[in-house]
This record gives C-alpha cells, structure tokens and sequence, in this order.
C-alpha cells in the first residue's frame, strides 16, 4: 500500500481508464451491443422511411409500444439524476461510489427516451414544429396539451443531466490530461478539460456549481415524468384519468432507476475488481431504496384499484376486471409478481448483501417496470367508452427491435463511457480519502470511500 | 525596476494546510495576483486568497425569473393573439396551463446559467496558462501550489522567492513567461 492513500487511488482509477487494455469481455459485450444497435438503426429506417404501420400500436390503441418505452427509459435515467442530485445535499457519503455511473446511465437512458416519442409521430419529420420560433405558417405551439409540456420537460432533462455529467467530470478531464502518457490522451482529454488547473478559484465555483445543480435535481426529476404522465392523466379514458399519476410515475421511476444503478454496480464492480470501491455495503443501501420504492408503488396500485371501484363508474371498474382477466393478465401478474412480490425479499438483509440474488431481483424490477407501462398504456385504450372499438394489439417484430435494438444502443454507449472516463469520480473519492478532509489522520478512515459497512 | 524575466512562481507546499497558512501569509503580506491549486476544494482557501464570493446563485435566480416571465408572457400573446384557437371552447387565456413550460424554462435558465457561472468564474475554457509550462506542476497527484505573479506590485525577483521559502514551501519553480 502506499503512503498516501488518496494518491493510490488516483494512480489505480486514473489507470483503468489510460493503461489497461480493453478485456475480452468488454469487447465481446461492444461487439453484441453494437449488434443490437445496428438492428435498432434498422428498424428506425424502416419506420422512418415507411411509416408507423411497422409497429403493432392500431386504433383503438393509438398510443403503445413507444410511449412504453418512453416512460421506461426515463424511469432509468431518473436513478442518475437522484443519486447525484438529492443525495449529494443531503451528504451521503456512499453515493460516491456509484454516481458518475447513474449519471452517465440517466444520460444516455434520457437520450433514448426522447427518441421513442418521435418514432411514435406520424410525420417525425415535423417534430421541430413543437419549438416555439416564428416561422412563415403564423403557426404556435398548443400550449394547452401536455405534449408540448413533454417535449419542453424532456429536453430540459437531457440538457440538465448533460451538464451536470460534464461539469462532475471537468476536475477527472483535468486528471487525465496530466497523468496521460499518449498524446491522442493528451490531446483530447486536455480539450475536453477546457485548462482546469486545480485553483482556488475554479473549486469554489465548481462547488457552487454543484451545490446549484443539485438543488434543481429535485424539481427536474418531478417536472420530467411528471410531466410525461400527464399526458395520460388529463385525458378522460378510464385507466389513464386519475389525479395519483405523477408521484405514482415519479416514484415507479426511481424503483427502475435503483434497480438499473444496482445492475450496473454490480458488473462493473466484478469485471473491474472494484470490490473495495463498490462494496456489498453500497449494493445493501440501493436495495433498501429498492425496496422502499417498491413500497410506494405498491401503494399507487391499491390507491388506482381503489379510486376505480370508488368512482363507480362500469368503465373504470371495468378497466380492472380486464387488467386482472382480460387478454393482458399476465403483463398485469407479471408486474404485480416482479414490483410487488419479489421486492418483499429486500427485508431480508442476507439478500441485499447477496450479488446474484440483487442482480436478478434488479432484472425482475427492469421487467416489472416494463410490464407496468405496458399494462398503464395499453390496457386502458383497448377497452374504451366505446366497446364496438375495442381490440387489442400486440407488439411486432419492429416492436421488439426497436426495444431490445435501444438496450444495445444504451450498453455500447455505457461500455464505450466506462473505457474511456473513469467510472467512479478520481477527484470525490480522493476528496474522501484525502488527508485535508476531516480531523481524522489520512488511511484511518477508509469508511467514506468503501462504504460504511464493509464487505 | 528590472524587467521580471519570468511570469511568476510557483511554490510547492506539502499539504493543505501549509499552502492554506502560507496563502494567508501571501495576502496579509499585500500580494493580490496570485492563486492557490489543490487537488480538492480546500475550505477557506479562496477566502484567504481574497477571492470574492460568487454572485452566480443570485444570477441564476434572475435568470429563472426572467425566463418564467418571458416564456408565460410568449404563450399567452401566442395564444390569444398571434394564434387563438379554439378548443372545445375552453378560454384562450388558460393560464394554468401555460405554467408548466414557464417553470421548465425557469429551471432550464437556472441550469444553463450555473454552467456559465462555472466557466466565466473559473476563467475557462483556458486551454493555455503559463504554469503548464512547469513540468511539475499537476492535477493528478496530491500536489498543493501557491502561485505569485509577477504582474503584482509586491513580486520581487529577488525577496519572492526567499520568503516563499520561509513559509514553508517544499519546492520553488519560475513559470517561464
């Protein structure tokens, strides 16, 4: 070990990303993603130069596959947002092992998002109509309909998660350039960089930077899938009408988000040997968030089931008559099974501390979570005011392309982050072990940076 | 008064708080050009180089303010005047509607100008400065610097460097100009 601690890990984390070659299973995992990623950009093209009717969505079910996905993706990239943002004010110490992940995963995962509802337009070469700028048609935007609102939310989403990402990496940018050994290294982190120097006066904007940064995380979480599931909510069909939405949206997205950042964790803990950085204590913690938003949406769920029997209308309770028996039953038992049921096992210390047992209860959440949308989205509209309408559709082969396509295209970009930046924060974690920080002697407390409880 | 043949001095300090007391030595010795680096945020360092507290809390707030104005004022002159339209009659002037793009804007403002807060305060992008020019000097090691200029009117060539040494610096390099 070396004298200084601190230092060490610089020189290990700083390393990984210039030094270490690329492994087998790293690029066997580019390989495939970019695969996917391939059939993604394929089935865009079919759709972009053909026309939606590749997709299974058919009236009376206009909206389907893709706003699914929409509501999935940003779910996801919620966990960044909050994990950066509401736990740095409220001083978590843990969270630093894992948010320059859960940034980089709300990052791409919110590019992605703000795909999907353009694949959904008709005509999506118009969707720049929904920018308020004067043009020659004396046309506006609706201010009046939420999906203006989306377009507004979800592109301050991806702009704010974009510059907190950067301005959480400037300081690392800088790291890099130094210690870099290649001049392509040199080059391109130094632009990146933008000349930070370490001073004094560079720290104490940036600190004030991220103290701004984290305070507006809050609303910009709320403000994006709030949003989203008003375009749901202010609508009148039974299963979409109801007040709860948007906390009920908010907190199935952090459940996702959670699970997501516990998937990510947990790879890159075992391919980088990051066992010391990443501990089983870190794993435990985003379980217990897990679990209490599992909590939550459970809850929402009683609260829509009561809020249909206590309307009294035949629709609405005839929405879950169909949800629990109709032709969607298993999505529905398939959510309540991986939401509701398989989460209780989160009391269970034994399991949070268990990596096989995390990793698969995460995957259960990402399909659960998937399913939930499904059933939201689709169960409603396809048992209508009007029964003569009623049908059901189910997603096509383009349906399930652009799903599993837009996964790749989320794993090459992370496998493509994770070799090139580094994947914890170099100058957070040496800010913990840093023997100016604190009272306590450098190497005497090594708890901030593995965790408060060891593995 | 000799031409300063370099642009400052950069002097190497073991810890945190050996550059934290040599840069309250520097400035209470009237040096006023002159920057502290440390490989993380050190609390009171830019308190003892006289940095002045930053205004961009304040700016972004403006910021929002001007932005909700701006854009609630844009969605009702677009959708009673410039593009009334009607649906299922409901009022042209539905504000409560127009408040959601409003706050949007207001947080996006917010965030754009915290972004603009960093650069223009922390003086990038600045791809060149003359302490690149010292090999050792580095972010990527726990490396703590004070550095003097020689535009300052109390930089001298030949006492600088001496009483650099005196307030316990571990190394002294000349920043070429």
């Amino acid at each position: 070990m070396a004298a200084n601690p601190a230092q060490a890990l610089t020189a290990r984390l700083s390393a990984d990303v210039l030094e270490r070659r690329p492994s087998p299973l790293w690029w066997l995992t580019l390989v495939l993603a970019g695969v996917l990623a391939a059939i993604f950009a394929l089935a865009l093209g079919a759709i972009f130069g053909w026309g939606p009717g590749w997709m299974g969505m058919n009236i009376p079910v206009a909206w389907a596959f893709p706003i699914v996905n929409t509501i999935w993706w940003i779910g996801i990239a919620h966990a960044g947002t909050f994990i950066s943002g509401v736990l740095l004010l409220t001083r978590q110490h843990w969270r630093i092992s894992v948010s320059r992940i859960a940034e980089a995963m709300g990052l791409f995962a919110i590019v992605l998002a703000g795909l999907f509802p353009i694949v959904h337009l008709g005509r999506p070469w118009f969707a720049y109509w929904l920018l308020p700028y004067p043009n020659t048609m004396g046309l506006w935007p609706q201010w009046r309909s939420p999906l203006v609102w989306d377009f507004f939310s979800i592109a301050l989403y991806l702009i704010f998660t974009l510059v907190f990402l950067y301005v959480s990496l400037l300081p690392d940018l800088a790291i890099l350039r130094d210690r870099a050994r290649r001049r392509w290294q040199r080059y391109g982190y130094g632009l990146l960089a933008l000349g930070w120097r370490n001073s004094a006066r560079q720290w104490q904007r940036y600190q004030q930077t991220m103290l701004l940064l984290s305070a507006l995380a809050a609303p910009i979480v709320v403000a994006a899938t709030g949003v989203i599931s008003l375009d749901l909510s202010v609508s009148i069909v039974p299963g979409y009408h109801f007040t709860i939405f948007p906390p009920y949206f908010v907190v199935g997205a952090l459940y996702s988000g959670f699970s997501m950042v516990v998937l990510i964790a947990i790879v890159l803990r075992t391919a980088r040997r990051l066992d010391a950085l990443i501990t089983r204590g870190h794993i435990d913690r985003l379980g217990r968030l897990m679990l209490l938003f599992s909590l939550a949406v459970s809850y929402a769920y009683l609260c829509e089931i009561f809020n249909g029997w206590y309307a009294g209308e035949a629709y609405y309770w005839r929405v879950y008559a169909d949800r629990w028996a109709g032709p969607y039953a298993p999505m529905y038992w398939g959510m309540i099974t991986c939401n509701v049921l398989l989460p209780q096992l989160l009391w269970l210390r034994g399991v949070r501390r268990s990596l096989p047992l995390m990793f698969l209860l995460a995957l259960g959440a990402q399909l659960g979570m998937w399913l939930e949308r499904y059933v939201i989205v689709i169960t409603s509209t396809h048992r209508d005011y009007l029964p003569s309408a009623w049908d059901t559709v189910w997603p096509t082969a383009t349906d399930w392309a652009l799903l599993f396509g837009s996964l790749g295209v989320f794993i090459f970009l992370l496998a493509l982050f994770v070799r090139l930046m580094p994947s914890l924060s170099i100058h957070e974690m040496r800010e913990a072990t840093g023997p100016a920080n604190g009272p306590e002697p450098a190497g005497a407390h090594p708890q901030h940076t593995a965790g408060s409880t060891r593995a | 008064m000799d031409e300063p043949s370099c642009a400052g001095l950069l002097a190497r300090f073991d810890d945190g708080p050996a550059l934290l007391a040599a840069a309250r030595a520097a400035h209470a010795a009237g040096y006023r050009v002159l920057e502290g680096h440390a490989p993380e945020p050190l609390p009171g360092l830019p308190a003892a180089l006289g940095v002045p507290a930053s205004r961009t809390p304040r700016l972004a707030l403006l910021a929002a303010l001007l932005a909700a104005a701006g854009f609630f004022a844009l969605q009702v002159w677009s959708a009673v005047w410039a593009y009334p339209f009607n649906i299922g009659g409901r009022p042209l002037f539905s504000w409560p509607a127009f408040l959601v793009v409003s706050i949007d804007m207001a947080l996006l403002s917010a965030v754009l100008t915290a972004f603009v807060g960093l650069l223009v305060g922390g003086g990038l992008p600045r791809l060149y400065h003359p302490v690149f020019n010292v090999p050792q000097f580095t972010t990527g090691t726990e490396a703590y610097f004070l550095y003097l200029d020689a535009a300052d009117v109390r930089f001298d060539p030949q006492a600088t460097p001496a009483w650099l040494e005196a307030h316990g610096a571990s190394e002294i390099h000349e920043v070429p100009a």
